[in-house]
């Protein structure tokens, strides 16, 4: 039995009873052993209930109650380019690959002039063409997951990107990998997969963009993998767009980092209705850095859950973590992060730091760092912060002639300021800066 | 210009202000002295428009409008300008976009043509000149990280690219070295004209060596316990805020 034919009409938990994972496509038979130990583990790890600390605050009935047709093939003139435009690069160094609705979509990608030896292609493509170059990586975090999700991403994913960056090679160009979501009779659920493999002393930098169009509705559940080979640079950055639609959106990523490699992770959020982003990173060698920068704005009633949990297994190890929302209408946000460092992992640098800027009565933000620490000589600092915009600040700016909401605006692109500065690619960060000051131009007027 | 009458004002019901009359004409600088807690900074705030204060009593008039009634930027607009004694940091607001933003704002309210970036360096450039202020400080983050007397030089840095019609100081004299309080008088004497006015709150005698007040009022307890001429400044001086209060009998 196919999942397909499963999914729809009932719930989305419903649909997994019963259930048999459907061959893999390509006939690996390495691929389907992979799916099949995905699926094992779901089967012992069951959904998650309210009652798990990670899944606590998560309005989990929305997706497991939600009914979710599987996407037909979109055909590319019935997407406005427009919208799909804004997100890309407008330098030729872009080299971009689209999804629509979880199926690949050539007419929109290009790809051209890669340094030898680098791949980067759709997953189907690269199962099909070199199977032997994803067979190491693919998966690589199953053996550890928790999050059913996840897991279910990887017996259900159909299609997704790989990106492999050889030994010694730097890359300057963007790797642009962008997932959209289109509207269809119903709603739909995709499942976004991304494997990165950067090798010895490589660098590249990847943007990926998740972007709800209008009335999308779907439920879309990604997983991402990411190695990092030693001494590598890794710029990994994010942008999801839920807008004003139904969008429900849960992403796993898995940040594996061997030694003296440097990860620097972004993370942007807006909109839809529900947001789950869970990043982890774990050191597999000394002397490796991991920076996780997070920024959202929110209004109406969107909903969103950021979860970042850093385990220093290894000595000599840094990470930062540091989270920034804005928060209007009646949204709702959780910064949830977790660093652990294991007993020998001396040397340990870690921060936590994270604010949540309130702009009205109802809006809610809630910060929960965490730190387990088994070990001495280590430097972990943390803080949290929820509030308003400070009275003092906004009386003094008005008593030099800004008005009331003027005064506001200042302040809340000053804060959000702080989370868009020193962003690269420098168009990233022009046209995420756009889009926020507009956005909170809207906002700010109550 | 300015006429105050019986202004009663706190905070969380406790009263500070305990009926503060003055008039302030224009071309005149009035000088108010009082000890630590007297209510000097209340009154320059509630001035402003400051949200935390309450006034209980009393009325303010500026150039004939019901201060008090207005928000603080329609105060700002009209040409009240308040020196802070303690200037707040705003970290991630560049200075001179800020100051951009303020003096286009009074102009727009004035009906005149708003200036644009390279109008504005202009005008700003002459500025930092008369507070010798180095530029480097107007692009950096309002106040952050300054120090007490760069704070107090941004002040009038402000002030002198608004123009205000009444001045309100707020011990810009106090924590000053020589050469800033120097700086900073030449800034507000600039001001002394004949169409606006300065209230200059100040703990020391010493600022009055460089700018030469029409009236000298003393606070106490959150009133005028006396006035006088510039020479008052100088008998306080001698005898101290006590000895005056004995004799006044406040
Ligand atoms: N925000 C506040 N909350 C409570 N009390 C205050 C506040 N601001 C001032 N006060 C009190 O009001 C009195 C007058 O203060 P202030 O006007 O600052 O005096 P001055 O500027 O003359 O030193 C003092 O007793 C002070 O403690
Ligand atoms: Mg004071």
């Amino acid at each position: 039995m196919s999942a397909a034919s499963l999914l729809t009409p009932t719930g989305y938990r419903e649909s997994f009873s019963g259930f048999t994972p459907e061959k893999a496509p390509s006939g690996l038979q390495w691929f389907h052993g992979l799916r099949q130990k995905a699926y094992e583990r779901f089967r012992s790890l069951g959904f998650p209930t309210r009652n798990m600390e990670p899944w606590k605050y998560v309005p989990l009935g929305s997706v497991l109650e939600g009914a979710f047709a599987p996407p037909r093939k979109v055909s590319p003139e019935k997407i406005e380019a427009a919208e799909l435009e804004r997100y890309f690069f407008s330098s030729p160094d872009e080299n971009r690959l689209v999804f629509v609705n979880g199926t690949f979509c050539r007419e929109l990608s290009s790809v051209s002039g890669l340094p030898k030896g680098v791949v980067y292609q759709p997953l189907s493509q690269a199962l099909a063409s070199s199977p032997e170059s994803v067979r190491p990586y693919l998966g690589f975090s199953l053996a550890d997951e928790t999050n059913p999700f996840a897991v279910i991403n990887a017996f259900c994913f159909r299609d997704g990107v790989f990106l492999f960056v050889p030994d010694e090679t730097p890359v300057s160009s963007v790797f642009h990998v962008l997932w959209a979501g289109a509207g269809e009779e119903s709603p739909i659920v995709f499942y976004p997969r991304i494997l990165v493999v950067a090798g010895t002393r490589a660098c590249a930098r990847v943007v990926v963009t998740h972007a709800a169009l209008p009335g999308a509705d779907f439920f879309r559940s990604a997983v991402s993998e990411v190695y990092a080979g030693s001494g590598s640079k890794l710029e990994y950055l994010e942008r999801g767009h839920g807008g004003q639609t139904k969008a429900l959106s849960f992403a796993v990523t898995r940040f594996y980092l061997k030694e003296e490699s440097a990860l620097n992770r972004f993370l942007f959020g807006e909109g839809g209705v529900l947001n789950r982003n869970e990043t982890s990173v774990e050191f597999g060698g000394e002397n490796a850095s991991a920076f996780f920068k997070g920024f959202e704005v929110l209004k109406g009633r969107s909903q969103s859950f950021t979860h970042a949990g850093v385990c220093h297994r290894v000595p000599h190890c840094v990470s930062r973590q540091f989270y920034k929302g804005v928060l209007g209408g009646e949204s709702k946000s959780e910064f949830n992060s977790l660093v652990a460092v294991d007993k020998g992992a001396f040397g340990s640098d870690s921060n936590q730091l994270s604010r949540h800027l309130l702009l009205s009565d109802s809006a809610e933000g809630y910060a929960r760092p965490q730190l387990r620490i088994d070990t001495d000589d280590v430097s972990c600092i943390h803080g949290a912060a929820v509030g308003k915009l400070e009275k003092d600040e906004l009386f003094y700016l008005r008593s030099r002639g800004l008005s009331k909401e003027e005064a506001r605006w200042v302040l809340t692109c000053a804060f959000a300021e702080e989370a868009l500065e020193g962003l690269e690619p420098v168009e990233f960060r022009e046209r995420l800066r756009g889009w926020v000051r507009g956005e909170l131009k809207g906002m700010i007027r109550c | 210009m300015l006429v105050i009458r019986d202004l009663h004002a706190g905070i969380d019901g406790k009263e500070i202000l305990k009926g503060f009359d003055v008039e302030v004409k224009a071309g005149e600088v009035h000088a108010v002295m009082g000890p630590n807690g007297s209510g000097k900074s209340t009154l320059a705030k509630v001035l402003a428009g400051d949200e935390h204060f309450q006034v209980t009593k009393g009325e303010v008039l500026f150039r004939g409008n019901n201060l008090l009634e207005m928000e603080p930027e329609d105060r700002a607009l009209m040409g009240v300008f308040l020196a802070f004694q303690y200037p707040v940091e705003i970290p991630g607001v560049n200075n001179a976009s800020f100051l951009r933003m303020a003096y286009n704002a009074r102009r727009k309210a004035a009906g005149k043509e708003e200036a644009d970036p390279l109008e504005f360096d202009d005008i700003l450039k002459e500025k930092l000149k008369l507070v010798e202020m180095d530029e480097d400080f107007v692009n950096r983050s309002v106040n952050q990280g300054f120090s007490g007397g760069e704070k107090k030089r941004n002040e009038i840095l402000q002030m002198a690219v608004l123009d205000p019609t009444l001045a309100i100081l707020d011990e810009t004299d106090s924590g000053l070295d020589i050469d800033a309080l120097r700086v900073v008088a030449r800034g507000i004497n600039r001001l002394i004209r004949p169409d606006n006015a300065i209230v200059l709150i100040t703990h020391y005698q010493r600022i009055l060596g460089y700018i030469t007040p029409h009236f000298v009022h003393i606070l106490a307890d959150g009133r005028i316990i006396r006035s006088g001429g510039k020479d008052l400044a100088v008998e306080l001086e001698k005898k101290g805020y006590e000895k005056i209060r004995e004799e006044t009998g406040a």
